[in-house]
């Protein structure tokens, strides 16, 4: 159990800005996951903490110890990796005790640890097979159980399912999910898959270009991203958003000049934000298909492309530009090609800024 | 279009794929569903004749091709890493299988079809750039608009989409059925994303070791799965898995809380299929009801965890410490570890054969 704090924490490669001056808490025992494009800093920031990169500037602390001197040995910490890093030649159990055998921990109490790991994982069964002979899933397992018999004090985690299949990945979130709750270890998990972090996290820190875009828990992220691109990221599909310009200072137009009509509130709304231009964005759930209004108020034309059942949910596809959106459909596949109305109900639209991207 | 009989391929020890049958309509997207290694690049090899089968026929338009070279076979091929060439210009990559010796088509309507498809693609203002100077989802677009460019009579694609990020997997799907309604070409398209596959499929064959368990449209596949595995692989989130023992009358996890009290029929059932006791049920996350309900089956868990997978959440559950999860759209207002109670009705369980992976019932 540790608490983390990371302070204007930069790592620089040449000009390269990897991690850029970023700030962080996170609390014992929380699970949060850093959630990001390639390129993003995650995993950098992830290697500042074990300590496998030098950090360029500022500060990371374990509970209320200065640890950037620390060698990773000495972090009390554990780190699981995308490609296992286990043993392939050796049995199960070796690869378990390796690091315990490292600390000359008793040949008895080894056992005990080995046999409590394995069950909570559910690799008893496993434990006298080679590496070599299991499947993925269960190799990630193994590697998993290494990393926690030693009972480190902040689990690290570098996208642990990405050479996984989906339907492993599900299998080993829910594995993962079972064990963290069990054994209360601080957790910090890098991944740039949403529905990842969306599934595991406490709270989920979502990167970009080096810096911290927004920190916030799986539902507010999605409910109501403050970023434009947390609103594209989280959630499959994504959010739409919508160009807006004011016109002569009162009237609202899409981006392409076509009509679109707001309440009158959430016109006073937008007016009172912005006197040039702003994006609205609203999830598709919210967003809905009518061939005919009916005393509705919010509401744009559009024609629909085609209806895609995902998760057995109809959405229906519009592009307005270039750019595709989504909204829902009541129902099937009939309704391609038709024209009509994207209808949407007040509470749900967030506005934002299209130069910062932040909301107002 | 394509037929595919009782093909059969080994590496070495490996069976990559045994005894498989399948048929394409024509303009039909059929797509092949499984996870890595099931053996379905290797199966659209076959069809593409890069590959002999060990045993089996590959017919193309009724006539039979096993014999004959991928060239001769009016097929183009889109493959995983693309296979672009980057010394040439997005152009002459598009233009490159018209100007082969064994199609005869002169310039003006190579020229004609190029830009025709670099527009539907949205590609045209890339035609002089060189390939390897493209981001992932141009170079997507420019191997679909050369493999689409040459309209053969059946097109194989192979995880066309799986390299490109999610956002952009999600356009692409849009156009690409877009694309297929306007020029009806046949697709025989393999991939393991759950996702992919139900958004462009007409119909889905689900492999899994090499073996093709069931052929269906994704609605079908999903409501009456053959298998387990087909089961496992066609629901995302994917279906719960209770491993049961079948003891006096009743399906019992763990040897004694009985989950399922059986009518006579459907003990008659599992009888007349299996002798063996280990059963496991099937439970869709949407079949699972959080709360009570007179007439269901009900149960008491402890909370796991809530997913905010955006419109639905996906509650997890443990149950006597087995996970069971769920689907709603729901606001669960409670902690880890506190009691929650579940309940699903009798009528919607899946019953598989465990050693067979066999539906039952």
């Amino acid at each position: 159990m540790a608490q983390i704090r990371l302070e204007n924490l930069s790592k620089y490669y040449g000009k390269v800005k990897a991690v850029d001056e970023i700030n962080l808490e996170i609390m014992d025992n929380e699970f949060v996951v850093f959630l990001g494009p390639s390129g993003c800093g995650k995993t950098t920031t992830l290697r500042c903490v074990a300590g496998l990169e030098a950090v360029t500037g500022g500060n990371i602390y374990f509970d209320d110890r200065r640890v950037n001197d620390f060698e990773p040995a000495d972090r009390n910490i554990a780190m699981v990796f995308q490609h296992y890093a286990l043993y392939p030649h050796l049995k199960v159990h070796r690869n378990i005790t390796f690091p315990l055998k490292a600390e000359k921990m008793p040949l008895s109490e080894r056992k005990k640890k080995v046999k409590e790991v394995s069950e909570l994982l559910g690799i008893e069964n496993l434990l006298n097979r080679r590496i070599s002979e299991l499947p993925d899933g269960d190799k990630q397992k193994v590697a998993l159980a290494r990393a926690i018999v030693r009972t480190p004090e902040v689990l690290l985690l570098d996208e642990p399912l990405s050479a996984l299949d989906e339907v492993f990945r599900e299998q080993m979130r829910i594995e993962f999910l079972k064990i963290q709750k069990a054994l209360q270890v601080t957790t910090v998990y890098v991944t740039h898959d949403q529905r990842e972090a969306m599934m595991l996290a406490d709270k989920i820190v979502v990167m970009n270009d080096g810096k911290i875009v927004e920190t916030g828990n799986p539902k507010n992220l999605y409910e109501e991203p403050q970023n434009l691109f947390t609103g594209y990221f989280i959630g499959s599909p994504g959010m739409n958003f919508f160009d807006c310009r004011i016109k002569g200072g009162r009237d609202v137009v899409l981006g392409n000049g076509e009509d679109i009509s707001f309440s009158e509130t959430y016109r006073q709304k937008a007016l009172s934000l912005s006197k040039v231009d702003f994006v609205f964005g609203i999830r598709p759930e919210y967003l809905f298909f009518k061939e005919k209004l009916n005393g509705e108020s919010n509401y744009f034309k559009i024609k629909l492309v085609n209806v895609e059942r995902i998760h057995e949910i109809n959405y229906g596809n519009f592009y307005l530009g270039d750019d595709l959106y989504k909204c829902f459909v009541s129902n099937g596949e009939e309704l391609g090609g038709r024209e009509g109305f994207a209808v949407f109900n007040d509470p749900k639209i967030l506005f934002y800024d299209p130069a910062s991207g932040k909301i107002l | 279009m394509l037929q595919l009989k009782n093909v059969s391929k080994s590496f070495g020890d490996v069976q990559a794929v045994s005894n498989l049958s399948l048929e394409i309509q024509e303009r039909e997207i059929f797509v092949l569903l499984g996870p890595t290694g099931a053996g379905k690049t290797t199966t659209l090899k076959i069809a593409a004749g890069l590959i002999k089968p060990d045993a089996g026929q590959v017919f193309i338009s009724e006539k039979d091709v096993t014999e004959i070279p991928p060239a001769f076979r009016d097929i183009s091929f889109v493959f995983e890493n693309y296979n672009l060439f980057h010394i040439y210009n997005v152009y002459d990559n598009i233009a490159f299988a018209l100007r082969s010796k064994l199609i005869q088509v002169d310039e003006s309507e190579i020229d004609k079809r190029v830009r025709a498809f670099s527009k539907e693609l949205h590609i045209e203002h890339l035609l002089d750039r060189l390939t390897g100077t493209l981001s992932g989802g141009e170079t997507q677009r420019v191997a679909l608009a050369r493999a689409l460019v040459r309209k053969a009579s059946l097109n194989l694609f192979d995880e066309p989409l799986s390299n490109l990020d999610l956002k952009l997997r999600e356009e692409l799907r849009v156009e690409f059925k877009e694309l297929h309604k306007k020029y009806h070409s046949t697709i025989f398209y393999v991939t393991h994303d759950h996702d992919s596959a139900v958004s462009v499929a007409d119909r889905i064959g689900i492999i899994y070791g090499g073996v093709l368990h069931q052929i269906d449209t994704p609605d079908n596949l999903i409501e009456n799965p053959n298998h387990i595995t087909v089961a496992t692989l066609i629901n995302y989130p994917t279906i719960n898995i209770i491993d049961c023992s079948f003891e006096n009358h009743s399906l019992q996890v763990n040897h004694q809380m009985p989950l399922v009290e059986l009518t006579s029929l459907q003990v008659d059932k599992i009888r007349s299929q299996t002798s063996e006791k280990e059963i496991q049920v099937g439970l869709k996350l949407k079949s699972v009801k959080l709360g009570k309900a007179p007439g269901n089956l009900n149960f008491s868990g402890k909370l796991l965890h809530t997913e905010y997978q955006g419109y639905n959440k996906v509650v997890n559950i443990d149950y006597e410490g087995m996970p069971i999860r769920l689907i709603t759209n729901e606001v669960v207002q409670l902690d880890y570890g506190e009691q929650i109670d579940f309940n699903f009705s009798p009528q919607d369980i899946f019953l598989f054969n465990k050693s067979s992976g066999m539906r039952i019932l």
